[in-house]
C-alpha cells in the first residue's frame, strides 16, 4: 500500500470515528478497520446517513450497489476508491 | 363480552413548565401563563409573536444522542412524554425492553415531522443545497413518534397515529379506550405531541388572521378565551402521554390510579372547514356522556377547547348550554390554553392530562386573564383568574378541530376501594 493511500485510509477512518461519535455516541476506539458495522451499533439507517455524510464531506457520490459494506474496512475502501487524497476533515 | 373499565395509571408531560405534571399543574392553578414573545429560526418573521415554547427540553439528555439525531422535535416530545408516563406508572424499563405483544401505542399529531421537512426545504430552496438527509423520510413521517415509543417500550400490539388537526390526540385517547375496553390490549400508551413553531407554520397561521398579538409583557395575556376582549389564539409546542390499563389489572399490580377514562364521543360538523357548529359539538358531548354512562347532573368540570377566537368560543359555550340545560350554570369551565397556548395535535392529550389531575386533586385550573366574560359566552360557571378547589365527580375534555371533527373525553374520579 502506498503512503498516500495509507494517509487517505487514516483520514477516512478519522471521519468515520468523528461522525459515529457525534451522531450515535459510538466509542471511537471501537471503530477499527476489522470491526463489523452491526457489532459496533451501525444499523441500516445509521449506515445510510453515514454514507451521506461521507459523500458530503469528501465530495463524492457512491454509485448504486448490489451489496452494502459490512465492515469498517469495506466502507473505507468504498470511499477511498472514489475520493482524491487530502480531502478535508469536517 | 367483558367490558373493561379503563384506568389512567401514568402521566408524562413535556411542556413549557418542564416535565413534572404535578408542578406544571400547580403553575396553572396559580394562573401563570407560559406565553412569551417568540421569533422562530430561520427568522423570516419581522416581529415576535406570542407563543409557548418548551425551553427546558433537551432531546439528547432525554433520549440519547442516536434517537435525538434521527427524530423531529415533535417525535422527541412524544417519546420523552411516553417514557415519563411509563416510569410514572411504575412499569419496568430496560434495554432491550420486555416485549408486550398486547401493548399498544395510540398517538396523535396534526403536523408530524413538519419542522424537519420545512428546514430541509429551506436548505434546498434558500441555501441552494441539492441533497437532503436520507433520514428526512423517517424524521418527517407522522408515525415516527409512535414507532419510537413502541421500540423503546417493547410494545408489540397495534401502533397507530391519528392526524385530525386539533382533535388528533383526543381521538388517539378515545381509540385507546376502545382497545382496552374491548380486551384488544392490556396496556396502551396514548397521547400526542406537536412542534409547530416553525417560520412557515407561523406565517400560515398568521395569514389566517387568528393569531393573537402582543410583545413584551403583553404577550403573557395574549390568549384570553371567553373574554369580551379576546383577540385570537396562541400556538404552543409540547406533548403528553397517558398510560391506560384495565382497572382490574391496574389494581392487581397495585398501580396508582389517577382517574378513570370512562367515555369517548366523536362527531363531525359536516359543515365547514373552519366554522365550528354547536350541533356537531353537542353530538360529541352527548356521545361521550352516554359512552361513560354519565348523567349531566354528575358532571362538574369541562376543560374546554377554548382557543380564544371570536368564532370558536361562543359556539362551544352554546353547545355546553344546550347539552347541560339548567345545570350548565353549575358546571365549572376553563380553558388552560390561556396559559399553555394551543398545541394543535397535542392539545387533546395535554388537556386530558390536566383534566385527570383536576379530578385527582379536586382542583380546577382557571382561564387566565378572563376579567369580563363575553355575553355570548355566559351561562356556565367560568373559573377565571386563579384555580379553585372544587368537589369533582366527573369531567370532560373537549377538542374541536379544523375540518369540523369533534372529540370529547369523559373522565371519572377514582375512588379507592381499599
Amino acid at each position: 500500500m502506498s503512503l498516500s493511500r495509507l494517509t487517505q485510509d487514516m483520514q477516512t477512518l478519522e471521519l468515520l470515528r468523528q461522525y459515529l461519535q457525534k451522531k450515535a455516541s459510538i466509542d471511537p476506539a471501537r471503530v477499527t478497520p476489522e470491526a463489523r458495522l452491526e457489532d459496533i451499533g451501525v444499523d441500516s439507517l445509521i449506515l445510510i446517513d453515514l454514507m451521506f455524510e461521507l459523500e458530503e464531506s469528501l465530495n463524492v457520490r457512491v454509485p448504486d450497489m448490489d451489496s452494502r459494506p459490512t465492515t469498517v474496512a469495506e466502507l473505507i475502501d468504498l470511499f477511498d476508491a472514489l475520493s482524491v487524497p487530502q480531502a478535508k476533515i469536517a | 363480552m367483558t367490558r373493561h373499565r379503563v384506568a389512567v395509571t401514568g402521566l408524562g408531560l413535556i411542556g413549557p413548565f418542564g416535565a413534572d405534571p404535578g408542578a406544571s399543574f400547580d403553575r396553572l392553578m396559580a394562573g401563570e401563563s407560559a406565553i412569551r414573545p417568540y421569533i422562530p429560526e430561520p427568522s423570516i418573521l419581522k416581529t415576535p409573536v406570542p407563543a409557548v415554547v418548551c425551553d427546558q427540553f433537551g432531546a439528547e439528555a432525554a433520549l440519547g444522542r442516536t434517537t435525538a439525531g434521527m427524530t423531529d422535535r415533535y417525535a422527541q416530545f412524544g417519546i420523552a412524554a411516553a417514557l415519563n408516563a411509563w416510569q410514572d406508572a411504575g412499569l419496568p424499563t430496560g434495554s432491550p425492553p420486555q416485549e408486550r405483544v398486547r401493548g399498544s401505542v395510540c398517538w396523535g399529531t396534526g403536523l408530524g415531522g413538519t419542522r424537519a421537512v420545512e428546514l430541509a426545504y429551506f436548505d434546498v430552496l434558500q441555501k441552494g443545497r441539492t441533497r437532503t438527509s436520507p433520514l428526512l423520510i423517517v424524521m418527517g413521517m407522522h408515525n415516527a413518534a409512535a414507532a419510537h415509543i413502541a421500540m423503546r417500550l417493547g410494545l408489540g400490539g397495534a401502533a397507530t397515529t391519528t392526524s385530525v388537526a386539533c382533535a388528533s390526540s383526543a381521538i388517539a385517547l378515545g381509540e385507546a379506550l376502545r382497545l382496552i375496553r374491548h380486551g384488544e390490549a392490556e396496556i396502551v400508551v396514548a397521547g400526542g405531541s406537536e412542534a409547530p413553531l416553525t417560520a412557515g407554520m407561523l406565517l400560515a397561521w398568521d395569514a389566517m388572521r387568528v393569531l393573537a398579538r402582543g410583545d413584551g409583557d403583553a404577550a403573557r395575556s395574549a390568549c384570553r378565551p371567553f373574554s369580551a376582549d379576546r383577540a385570537g389564539l396562541v400556538l404552543g409546542e409540547g406533548g403528553a402521554a397517558l398510560v391506560l390499563e384495565p382497572y382490574e389489572r391496574a389494581e392487581q399490580r397495585g398501580a396508582r390510579i389517577y382517574a378513570e377514562l370512562a367515555g369517548y364521543g366523536a362527531s363531525c360538523d359536516h359543515h365547514h372547514l373552519a366554522q365550528p357548529l354547536a350541533t356537531g359539538q353537542m353530538r360529541a358531548l352527548r356521545a361521550a356522556l352516554d359512552d361513560a354512562g354519565l348523567a349531566t347532573e354528575e358532571l362538574d368540570y369541562v376543560n374546554s377547547h377554548g382557543t380564544g377566537t371570536v368564532e370558536g368560543d361562543p359556539v362551544e359555550i352554546d353547545a355546553l348550554r344546550q347539552v347541560f340545560g339548567a345545570r350548565a350554570e353549575a358546571v365549572a369551565v376553563s380553558s388552560t390554553k390561556s396559559m399553555l397556548g394551543h398545541m394543535l395535535g397535542a392539545t387533546g392529550a395535554v388537556e386530558a392530562l390536566i383534566t385527570v389531575l383536576a379530578l385527582a386533586r379536586q382542583q380546577v385550573p382557571p382561564t387566565a386573564h378572563l376579567r369580563h366574560v363575553d355575553p355570548a359566552c355566559e351561562g356556565v360557571r367560568h373559573v377565571a383568574g386563579i384555580g379553585q378547589d372544587l368537589a369533582l365527580r366527573a369531567a370532560l375534555s373537549s377538542s374541536f378541530a379544523f375540518g369540523g371533527s369533534n372529540a370529547v373525553l369523559a373522565f371519572r374520579r377514582h375512588v379507592s376501594t381499599h
